[in-house]
C-alpha cells in the first residue's frame, strides 16, 4: 500500500518537474500567454497599450541563443535588469487613423522616454533605455524596448506608470505580479 | 386521420409555448446594475490624483499671491505715500490681478483636460467591469433624472469603484 502512495506521489512529482522546464519555443509562447500574467493590454478611446514582460531567458532566447549554458549565464549577467517591450496602436472609431498616428509619434518623439517609471517596493526607477523598433510605418503598431536598472533581483511586484498626458489618456499603471515571475518556467 | 391532426397541433402549441419560456426566462436573465457617478468619479483614485497636482499649483500661486499681497498691504499701511510708493502699489495690484485671472484660467483648462481624462478611463474601466460580472447594462445614476429609480441591490457603486482602482493601480483583468 506504502509502495503505491509512494508510486503516485513520484509520478506527480515527476509530472511537476516535466512542466517547470521547457523548450525554447515553448518557453517564449508561455511567456507571450496572456493567461500567465507578464502581458498586459489596456484600451483607452482610440489607442491600445500593451505591455510585456521580458525575462533575461526570454531575450537570450529571442537573440538567438539555445543552449541552457549560455542562456544561463545571460540571464544570471542580466538579472538586476527588467526588460518590457511597450507597443502602442491606434485603434480609430471617429478620428482618421492618420490624425491618431501622428499623435502617437509626436507623443514617442517628445514625451514617452520621461513619461515611464517602474515601481518596484517602495522604490521608483527611471526609464534606462527607450528604444524604438524601426518598423518604416510598416507595422499598424509601434514598439519599444524598455529598460529598467535595479539593485538585485525581484522582490516585490513590478507597477509600471506610463504617464500618456500626450495621448489624452493620463497617468496607465500595469501591474506584473511576483506570483506570476516566479511561476515562470525554466528552459531546457 | 382527426388524431393526427390533434397531436400535430398539440405538439406545434408545446413548441410554441416552450419558445416563449425561453424567450422570456432569458430576458428575466439580463443582469443589470446602476452606479452613482458623482460618487464613483469622486472615490477613483485617478481623481486624487490629479486633485492633488491641482491643489499643489493652488499652493504655489497663493504663496505668491500670500507675498505680494503682504508688500501692498505693508505700501497701504503708510500715511502719506508718496508717487512712487503710489506706483509700486498699483503695480502690485495689477501683478495680483494678473496673476489670479491667469491661474484661474489655468485651473479651468487642467480641470477640463483631466476631467476627460477620467471620464475616459473610467468608461473604460466600467465597461471591463460589466463585461467581467456579465452585466447587459449598467445605468448611471447623475442625479439629473435619467435614473429615477433602482432598488438598493441593484447598487454596484461600490463594487465598480473597487473594481476602477485596482484596474487603474495597474491589476491585471481577469479574464
Amino acid at each position: 500500500m506504502n509502495n503505491r502512495i509512494l508510486f503516485i506521489l513520484s509520478l506527480i512529482l515527476f509530472a511537476g518537474c516535466g512542466q517547470s522546464q521547457l523548450s525554447p519555443e515553448k518557453y517564449i509562447k508561455y511567456i507571450e500567454d496572456p493567461e500567465n500574467g507578464l502581458i498586459q493590454t489596456k484600451e483607452f478611446g482610440e489607442y491600445r497599450i500593451t505591455l510585456l514582460y521580458t525575462p533575461p531567458e526570454y531575450m537570450a532566447v529571442k537573440r538567438g541563443q539555445s543552449d541552457t549554458d549560455s542562456i544561463g549565464k545571460f540571464a544570471s549577467d542580466n538579472k538586476t535588469s527588467r526588460n518590457f517591450i511597450l507597443r502602442l496602436e491606434a485603434v480609430p472609431k471617429q478620428t482618421e487613423i492618420q490624425e491618431l498616428e501622428d499623435q502617437l509619434v509626436y507623443f514617442l518623439d517628445y514625451y514617452a522616454e520621461n513619461s515611464i517609471n517602474l515601481l518596484e517596493g517602495n522604490v521608483k526607477y527611471p526609464c534606462l533605455m527607450f528604444l524604438r523598433e524601426e518598423t518604416m510605418g510598416l507595422a499598424p503598431y509601434h514598439n519599444v524596448l524598455l529598460s529598467f536598472n535595479a539593485t538585485e533581483g525581484i522582490k516585490d511586484d513590478m507597477t509600471i506608470e506610463i504617464n500618456a498626458d500626450g495621448l489624452g489618456i493620463g497617468i496607465m499603471n500595469f501591474k506584473f505580479k511576483k506570483e506570476d515571475i516566479s511561476d515562470i518556467p525554466g528552459i531546457k | 386521420m382527426k388524431l393526427q391532426k390533434i397531436i400535430l397541433f398539440a405538439n406545434s402549441a408545446v413548441l410554441i409555448a416552450l419558445v416563449v419560456v425561453v424567450i422570456l426566462s432569458m430576458k428575466g436573465n439580463e443582469k443589470a446594475g446602476f452606479v452613482d457617478v458623482a460618487k464613483l468619479y469622486n472615490n477613483f483614485s485617478m481623481t486624487a490624483h490629479y486633485k492633488g497636482i491641482i491643489d499643489a499649483e493652488k499652493k504655489q500661486v497663493q504663496s505668491v499671491l500670500d507675498s505680494l499681497n503682504g508688500e501692498y498691504k505693508f505700501l497701504a499701511a503708510r500715511k502719506n505715500p508718496d508717487e512712487e510708493t503710489k506706483k509700486t502699489m498699483e503695480d502690485l495690484y495689477a501683478k495680483m490681478e494678473k496673476l489670479q485671472n491667469a491661474y484661474s484660467k489655468r485651473v479651468q483648462m487642467l480641470s477640463e483636460d483631466y476631467n476627460n481624462k477620467i471620464v475616459q478611463q473610467l468608461n473604460q474601466y466600467v465597461k471591463e467591469f460589466g463585461e467581467q460580472n456579465g452585466y447587459t447594462f449598467i445605468h448611471g445614476a447623475a442625479g439629473d433624472g435619467s435614473l429615477m429609480y433602482g432598488k438598493e441591490s441593484a447598487d454596484i457603486t461600490d463594487e465598480v469603484i473597487e473594481f476602477a482602482n485596482e484596474r487603474f493601480q495597474g491589476e491585471p483583468l481577469n479574464e
